[in-house]
């Protein structure tokens, strides 16, 4: 639904911009929020802002700005400015243009990279439901002590990393040793190489979410349908709305906004992740499992001895943040929560 | 009023604050003097090494009561890093511990020891330091790095705890209960491929799944055979006289850099870009006519069958467990994971092994030779002319890891030369640190070996080494750099190599030859020096020389002059400035 606020005049903050640029600006912030909507105006108080009391405040603020300018920002824009450049083993750098990029897209492994990164993706995507399914499950105990209970068991394991939980697996599935590699062989008389079959490495590493339950993100979820009026669940019930139509036309419509907020994590996650194929990573699952956020930590940081091509993992890392952009932006436009 | 209280309470907040930051940036300083350390080793290293460095720090600062020895650990695979930050941003230590690629890449922010080394040690009778040294002055390497402009050479490094006529190896530890009962001699181990082969064989009918427990690491597996193969086969690509004695170990690495990077394929517009001179002309990689790749990887793919089932996937832990348990008859150990290996048998092994002392037997990583070639021909492994061929370029006998001279050891920054009564405590604590009487209990504390004339090779570690032939081990073995130093079209030697070696050959490579040269690839050209450097660095090396009239140095600067000679020609006439393909002479 677009919003319109007639007569109102444009953001005062942005009076010094040029004009073309403060035009392109709230384009971008209209369509992004989807609507036409122009704030009121709002004079800045200079005295305010250079105040004594902001001054104590700026005092309070100014480690995590530093160490935001520091860790967060000189690293990214550095790494966008070397994207164009050839970086020596000695940290020179020296402005090769494009070249990176054209590496980069010439590269066959790229593509296998991206293949098996959609696989990721797409089942990434489908397995944000069991969670939402538990969390609505959840919702619907009428006892709020055994909700509780519930919810603080979901979220105990939070306090084991999530590396842990990895190499957990790893052992569980381990050719040798590994419980669900023996009850395999007792069930289908072979033994199979979970870790090592470069046909079943996808799955395998599919299969370590199990339950596929995130308790960040039912507690995310948990907490939309909490805000949701108690008036909504009593009309339903007195049109005796069951419990399937009550997920699909209540339920899952009015937690859009969470959902919205979890799939943009998963989007971008999905895109560069690498972590957990780092952990399942050996010759045999190489084409299996390469992502092109492997793909990336690898030319930077080579298992062989073969010199880093820190250039090819800056260009392919700004690509990468450039498509998750793109896509959170398109989610931001797309998926639209009921009000 | 209140507005003077909140203005003093800010400037009092932020006063604190930055004497706070300041109280922490000085707080490593004092009256002491110090001396900072780094190595790659650290206290939970399955290794001793921490503890022995803790041990020379300790003595020392007992010695110096004014002197403050920090050491400092960082890991392996973040050293570079923090060379690269260190010195770049002037804060890297002042004694460094340091590989031998690594002082090639950081050799202009080293200092050179030679002076040092020819003086008298503080904490010895022998006229000269380096005299303390097993072997003196011909067990040191004259620096011959090929990635400065200066090209310097000199002694560059302090060996703290190697010896250059042993070197510490894997070796195969095997059931002494388990091989028995497969009808072989525990006492009459393998030396060579074929007689390992042989055990091998004998043991496949009780452990069919195989008989060697590994884990993932694919590169360690392959370099027991491939290096093997081409002993000295660089130096018959160029004129013999870079192949005599004095010059060969200085200038054996310049002629790996030219073969394995004889090729312009592909780097001309980096060269281009960053205005340097670029060869002549393309040419197919120096290594596609290599004799001995066919029986190399033959070799290969019959060495990792005899691991056991799934070890792509298994780790460390596991493949130990494979063997304590008594699961597999075969491992590899060193002699830092040997006595772990030993109470893990205990615990587990139960009546899998023999009992105490008698439960394991070790023997090295065997040698190629000609009985074995022959052996492969017999099996159907290779053909007759692919035994014939490789033949010439086979180890023979034990090679040695050391090459007769020291490989590795400590370093000082160029820095701390700026500081007189610094640069005097680094060379004191180097003294200090190879002196008899106390490398007598370094070794014992680091289970390690010791550099220093007399000092006794700990038990532990001295059958961690394979037996030194009568005529001396063979070195220059360099099959395996062919594929370690390219890439392939995976990205990664490694998996090319293993996917076919175990056959998935995707890319439908021919022959071995066929895979290696799609590996080898001229990826480390950026190492080697613009050809003036060489030319500046043999001038250099001249005026040197002349100007020298101690006797003691100018048999050096003679040397050095020799060596930065013959490395300016090799890199003109074998590389800049060569037209065609690189082939071996006749």
């Amino acid at each position: 639904m677009k919003k319109k606020a007639e007569g109102v005049k444009l953001h005062n903050s942005g009076r010094n911009l040029p004009a073309a640029l403060k035009k392109i600006g709230l384009k971008i912030r209209n369509y992004v929020l989807d609507t036409e909507e122009v704030l009121p105006g709002q004079k800045i108080r200079w005295k305010r802002v250079f105040g004594l009391s902001a001054l104590v405040a700026f005092l309070f603020a100014l480690p995590a700005i530093v160490t935001n300018i520091i860790f967060d920002w000189i690293p990214m824009f550095d790494g966008i400015i070397k994207a164009f450049c050839y970086v020596d083993s000695r940290g020179n750098s020296y402005f090769v243009g494009l070249q990176n990029f054209k590496n980069v897209f010439s590269d066959p492994i790229l593509y296998k990279s991206i293949g098996n990164m959609l696989f990721f993706f797409v089942f990434n995507l489908l397995l944000m439901f069991p969670t939402i399914i538990c969390t609505v499950v959840m919702f619907r105990m009428k006892s709020a002590k055994v909700q509780y209970v519930y919810r603080v068991l979901l979220c105990l394991p939070m306090v084991v990393p999530s590396l842990v939980f990895t190499l957990l697996w790893i052992f569980v599935f381990g050719y040798n040793f590994g419980v669900l590699t023996d009850l395999a062989e007792r069930l289908f008389g072979h033994r199979y190489n979970f870790l090592g079959d470069p046909k079943l490495i996808k799955w395998t590493i599919l299969f370590t979410g199990i339950p596929w339950v995130t308790s960040n993100n039912v507690l995310i979820y948990i907490g939309g349908l909490n805000g949701i009026s108690e008036s909504v669940w009593d009309a339903a019930k007195m049109d005796g709305v069951g419990p399937i139509r009550k997920f699909f036309s209540l339920e899952l419509p009015l937690i859009v906004g969470q959902f919205k907020l979890v799939l943009i994590g998963v989007l971008g996650a999905s895109i560069t992740s690498y972590s957990t194929q780092l952990l399942y990573y050996n010759a045999a699952v190489h084409d299996s499992i390469m992502t092109p956020g492997l793909l990336m930590y690898y030319k930077a940081f080579p298992l062989t001895t073969v010199p880093s091509d820190y250039g090819y993992s800056y260009a392919l890392g700004l690509i990468l943040f450039v498509v998750s952009l793109f896509l959170s932006l398109l989610t931001l436009k797309f998926v639209k929560s009921s009000d | 009023m209140k507005k003077l209280r909140r203005i003093l309470t800010t400037v009092l907040a932020s006063a604190f604050a930055l004497s706070m930051f300041a109280v922490g940036a000085c707080s490593g300083s004092g009256s002491k003097k110090e001396l900072v350390v780094m190595t790659w080793h650290g206290p939970y290293d399955s290794t001793q090494y921490y503890q022995g460095y803790k041990y020379l720090e300790e003595e020392y600062e007992k010695l110096h009561k004014d002197v403050d020895v920090v050491l400092r650990s960082e890991p392996d695979a973040q050293y570079t890093q923090i060379l690269d930050t260190g010195f770049s941003g002037g804060t890297a230590p002042d004694i460094i511990l340091m590989k031998s690629a690594q002082r090639s890449t950081y050799l202009s922010d080293l200092l050179d020891l030679t002076p040092y080394f020819l003086e008298k040690s503080a904490y010895s009778d022998s006229d000269r330091w380096i005299d303390d040294f097993i072997g003196g002055m011909s067990s040191f390497k004259l620096e011959n790095s090929g990635s400065e402009a200066e090209a310097k050479l000199g002694y560059m490094f302090v060996p703290f705890d190697s010896n250059p006529n042993f070197a510490e190896e894997m070796m195969f530890v095997f059931n002494k209960k388990q091989v028995a009962a497969a009808g072989l001699d525990p006492e009459d181990t393998p030396e060579t491929y074929e007689e390992f082969f042989v055990w091998m064989e004998t043991l496949s009918e009780d452990f069919p799944n195989g008989r060697i427990a590994g884990n993932t690491d694919v590169g360690t597996k392959l370099s027991h055979i491939t290096f093997e193969f081409g002993n000295h086969y660089y130096d018959s690509f160029f004129d013999a006289k870079y192949s005599e004695a004095d010059v060969s170990d200085a200038l054996f690495w310049d002629k790996a850099y030219i073969v394995l990077t004889y090729s312009q394929n592909g780097f001309e517009e980096e060269l281009d870009a960053k205005g340097l001179q670029v060869p002549v002309s393309g040419a197919p990689m120096a290594t596609d006519s290599t004799p001995y790749n066919d029986a190399m990887m033959e070799f290969a793919r019959q060495y990792l069958a005899q691991y056991r089932e799934g070890w792509i996937s298994t780790n460390d832990t596991d493949a130990a467990l494979l063997f304590t348990r008594g699961d597999v008859p075969v491992y590899t150990a060193t002699a830092n994971t040997y006595d772990t290996l030993l109470s893990d048998i205990e615990a587990q092994g139960g009546d899998k092994f023999n009992a105490g002392e008698d439960a394991v037997g070790l023997f090295p990583v065997p040698y190629m030779d000609a009985d074995t070639l022959d052996y492969a021909v017999e099996k159907g492994w290779i053909t007759q002319a692919q035994a014939d061929s490789a033949e010439p370029w086979i180890a023979g006998k034990y090679s040695s890891v050391t090459g007769g001279q020291f490989d590795f050891g400590f370093t000082i920054n160029k820095k701390v030369a700026e500081n007189e009564e610094k640069l005097d405590l680094a060379i004191d604590f180097m003294q200090f640190a190879t002196s008899k009487s106390v490398q007598e209990e370094y070794v014992i504390k680091a289970n390690s070996i010791s550099p220093i004339d007399g000092v006794r090779i700990p038990e532990s570690v001295s059958k961690f080494s394979s037996p030194e032939p009568e005529d001396g081990y063979v070195t220059q073995m360099i099959g395996g750099y062919s594929l370690e130093w390219g890439q392939g079209p995976d990205d990664n030697w490694t998996v090319t190599v293993y996917n076919y070696l175990c056959g998935d050959n995707k890319y439908g490579y021919k022959n071995a030859t066929e895979l290696i040269t799609a590996i080898t690839d001229p990826l480390w050209y950026g190492d080697i020096l613009q050809l003036s450097a060489y030319k500046d660095a043999m001038d250099t090396k001249q005026a040197e020389y002349d100007a020298t009239t101690d006797e003691a140095m100018k048999e050096i600067k003679a040397l050095e002059l020799k060596i930065a000679t013959y490395r300016y020609e090799l890199y003109k006439n074998y590389y800049y400035e060569k037209t065609g393909p690189l082939t071996p002479l006749a």
